[in-house]
């Protein structure tokens, strides 16, 4: 029973590590909602609607998935693979974009 | 702890397992049954795509002419043939040959495990290829033929019925090929985790035989780059069945999205099938010289760094495209840096040569043929990698030579070596040495007889996926070369028989093997030929590399991985 | 001691850190690593043909229900909770709120599910559908993947959830739930991603 408790109380202090965060995905769900319905540009808006999204899955990963607490190689399968989509992105910027907005 | 080795005929017998026929032999999470799956599925397909390569040879030798054992072949039968050979070869000959068969049978010999990490998704992986292979050769029989837009399914030919004419056979060929990504997926997730997380004691990542190595790229590598390409698929599948317009200008889509999604997978997907057949090589060429493997460090780096490279090479298959041309510099610069880890590891295995003792048994030559043929095909790309020579070369026999002569080395130069070095632990039997040297000589031979003359066909400004160039006047003296080739790559289908007679014969009554015949060092010689269950009676204690040969004062001219030293170096003077 | 022996050398502090790693979680992992290429083709191709579209894709976004894709989000978010909040309690082998948890999990996908076949319908009942224009295609064809991968996803809480209405070994439950997480997180975070570029542009 001791041993159930112990890990009663580790798992407590998790949970509600896991509730504050989703606590903040709420919120930051509200900030992303907001950001699009205020009477700013919209390049500023996307810029900062991303930025929140970016928090989000950031704080999902780093939470939720563990990462925090995982060897360096996890952190590079993640990291690795969003840096390649980001560089075929950025090598498709002059056929798909420059090219279109002529 | 006595470090004896316990030999088969020591063990009580094993708990043999009291499965039926179809869970031993049909369904097996066993490995090395999977890899003879595999290498069965292969060896299938090649038929196939070796009878479609006949049919293409004979259409551009004598055109107009009915082939003998087909009949007459018109332009959409031929854009099908080349489309089906390609996509056969790549998809379901190399790389399940490579990787799903020699990866699967020996990365967890190789680590020192007994099973793959996952056994049932691996049992799971094959299955999945195998639907693929069916749905494939289903393509074949549907109304309008199988898909005719090249193993690189270019927009618009893939994306409207109006142009090949082709309607379900180019969604097969899309599902088959999604399945078949799907396998090759679960496939590399097996080999990286048991590479990585099953390594037994003492086998540190710098003590991996090579091979290892090699397959183990070739499973990053492929899982980074299919994401792209099955986004692109399911595009153009939406394409084709919701009509929608990813690729159709004028419905806001672009044709030049498939191409940079194909190829940004497409090129590295060549690398995926290449790493596994130099890994096989340089397993081979260190045995059969006697002498260690010339700058394994090296190696290992060029490795790991020609798989980052090849993810940032992809454009130079779109110089013509129409793509922005300011992209062409930084590819050609890229694709020609990339040719400096390949030729590292090409040099290896030459420098490893030099000053051995050198056997020049059948999985040697094979080795050593695909090492001279790779060169041609290297030396060739960098050609080609040169945005100015490939605008003219472009879309000619030049490049069908030049990746023929890169393709066909790793995939059946080292898939043979792979063959004939590991059949005897495969399956406890020997293979006719007289059989593999003719199969070997008519092999080499015949391949360079066919593609040296496309390479001359090439340069005389001939295009490729044509099914017929004698109108053409400014090529009809090209004509010979390609009689020349297709003469060749007759000889060269032939020349595989002494081969299936060797296999079928050696299966059924070749001489029994001992555990290591070639007097090899990496793990999987220690155990029987073939391997019991499980593989390892005693998990494996690594003390060295594996490429200890001709080591002064060792008692052997070999030292296997698991030797402790004592007995290495004769302390106790225990003869193998 | 000749050349060519050397020491006995026993995993270094690399190659341990990585043996230490359960296979099943490195090998999600992987295969996680494959689907963000997957997922970050498709973005990508939507991001760069949006900013090449010269306010058409903004001008058809107008017509997405923001509304029902905020609760969507809402739902996938706290379907991530739930999900995690299963294996704290798993890890502390209560077994009573691990069922509930995976069961509210499975629940809140179950929501996703019908607020996205709402949208869909009313979507398709106003003369949407994929080919209609390229950020229709977008929509949905990168919803519906996200959708096939929700629905895998359910599909695998529901065996753990069956699983778990027997009397599991704790480590085999506490581990697959840690796996089939990472997957729903995954999902979740590529929703997280969808939602605004989707919605709010």
């Amino acid at each position: 029973m001791a041993h159930a408790t112990h890990l009663d109380t580790a798992a407590r202090s998790n949970n509600s590590l896991y509730l504050f965060v989703w606590i903040w995905l709420v919120v930051l769900l509200g900030v992303g909602l907001t950001l699009f319905g205020l009477p700013i540009p919209r390049e500023v808006a996307v810029a900062l609607i991303f930025t929140v999204a970016t928090i989000k899955a950031v704080l999902v990963l780093r939470n939720y998935m563990h990462l925090r607490h995982e060897p360096f190689l996890i952190y590079l399968i993640v990291l690795v693979p969003v840096l390649f989509f980001i560089g075929l992105a950025l090598a498709l910027v002059p056929d798909l974009v420059l090219r279109h907005a002529q | 702890m006595s470090t004896a080795i316990a030999t088969a005929a020591d063990l009580a017998p094993v708990h043999e397992h009291e499965l039926g026929f179809l869970r031993r032999y049909i369904f097996s999470i066993d490995h090395k049954v999977i890899a003879k799956q595999y290498m069965t599925l292969s060896a299938l397909m090649a038929l196939i795509g070796g009878g479609s390569s006949y049919l293409i040879r004979w259409q551009l030798a004598w055109p107009e002419t009915s082939i003998p054992g087909w009949g007459p072949v018109g332009p959409d039968n031929y854009n099908a043939l080349i489309t089906m050979h390609g996509t056969i070869m790549v998809f379901f000959v190399a790389m399940p040959l490579l990787l799903g068969g020699f990866g699967n049978y020996l990365i967890p010999l190789m680590v020192g495990a007994d099973d793959m990490a996952f056994p049932r998704l691996n049992a799971l992986s094959f299955w999945t290829l195998f639907t693929a292979s069916a749905v494939l050769i289903a393509s074949f029989f549907v109304p309008n033929g199988p898909a005719a837009s090249g193993w690189t399914g270019y927009v618009p030919l893939s994306d409207k019925a109006l142009y090949t004419g082709v309607t379900w056979g180019q969604n097969l060929w899309i599902i088959a090929l999604a399945l078949e990504f799907a396998s090759f997926l679960m496939g590399g997730v097996n080999f990286l985790v048991t590479g990585l997380n099953l390594r037994t004691r003492g086998m540190t990542l710098m003590r991996l035989p090579l091979l290892v190595w090699l397959e183990l790229t070739a499973a990053v590598v492929f899982l980074l780059s299919v994401g792209p390409l099955v986004a692109g698929a399911i595009m153009l599948l939406l394409d084709r069945t919701m009509g929608t317009g990813f690729y159709q200008p004028d419905r806001g889509g672009d044709p030049l999205l498939w191409e940079h999604l194909f190829w940004f997978f497409g090129h590295p997907e060549v690398y995926v099938v290449a790493l596994p057949g130099f890994g096989i090589m340089l397993e081979v060429i260190p045995v059969f010289a006697r002498k260690p493997i010339f700058g394994y460090r090296m190696v290992v780096y060029s490795t790991i760094g020609a798989g980052l490279l090849s993810f940032i090479v992809w454009a130079h298959h779109m110089f013509v495209s129409g793509m922005d041309p300011r992209l062409a510099s930084p590819f050609s610069v890229t694709t020609i840096m990339i040719s400096v880890p390949f030729a590292i590891i090409l040099f290896a295995m030459i420098a490893t040569l030099w000053g051995g003792s050198i056997w020049l048994a059948s999985p040697m030559l094979f080795a050593l043929g695909g090492v001279a043929t790779f060169l041609i095909g290297g030396v060739t790309g960098i050609f080609l990698g040169s945005a100015a020579v490939d605008i003219v070369m472009h879309g000619t026999y030049f490049v069908v030579a030049h990746f023929h002569y890169t393709l066909f080395p790793v995939v059946f130069f080292g898939g043979f070596a792979g063959v004939y070095f590991w059949f005897p632990k495969m399956f406890g039997r020997m293979m006719n040495e007289v059989l593999a040297q003719l199969h070997f000589w008519v092999t080499f031979i015949s391949f360079n007889l066919v593609f040296i003359p496309l390479f001359l066909v090439g340069l005389g400004g001939s295009p490729r996926r044509i099914y017929e160039l004698s109108s053409y006047e400014t090529l009809k003296h090209l004509q010979p070369l390609h009689i020349i080739a297709t003469l060749a790559a007759i000889v060269l289908l032939i020349g595989q028989l002494p081969f299936i007679i060797n296999l079928v014969y050696s299966l059924l009554r070749g001489p029994r093997s001992e555990r290591n015949p070639w007097h090899a060092n990496t793990l999987e010689w220690t155990v029987d030929s073939p391997p019991r269950h499980p593989n390892f009676v005693v998990p494996p204690r690594v003390y060295r590399d594996a490429y200890e040969y001709s080591v002064p004062d060792a008692v052997h001219d070999f030292i296997p991985q698991d030797l402790a030293p004592e007995e290495a170096f004769g302390i106790r003077g225990v003869a193998d | 001691m000749g050349a060519g022996v050397q020491p006995i050398l026993e995993a270094d502090e690399f190659d341990d850190a990585i043996r230490r790693i359960p296979p099943g979680k490195i090998g999600v992992w992987w295969f996680l690593a494959s689907e963000i290429m997957v997922f970050g083709g498709l973005i990508s191709a939507f991001v760069l043909f949006s900013f090449a579209s010269q306010g058409a894709f903004a001008a058809a976004a107008t017509h997405v229900q923001w509304r029902l894709g905020a609760i969507n989000t809402l739902v996938l978010v706290t379907s991530s909770l739930t999900m995690i909040l299963a294996l704290g309690y798993a890890r502390a082998h209560n077994l009573a709120r691990t069922r509930w948890c995976l069961l509210m999990t499975v629940a809140l996908g179950l929501t996703f599910l019908l607020i996205k076949t709402v949208e869909y319908t009313s979507e398709i009942r106003e003369g949407f559908v994929p080919g209609t224009s390229l950020f229709w295609s977008f929509y949905f064809g990168m919803t519906g993947l996200h959708g096939l991968h929700l629905i895998g996803g359910i599909v695998v809480n529901i065996f753990l959830l069956v699983a778990a209405l027997r009397k599991p070994a704790w480590d085999f439950l506490e581990r697959r739930i840690e796996f089939a997480g990472l997957y729903w997180h995954f999902v979740d975070v590529v929703w997280i991603f969808l939602f605004p570029l989707l919605y709010l542009t």
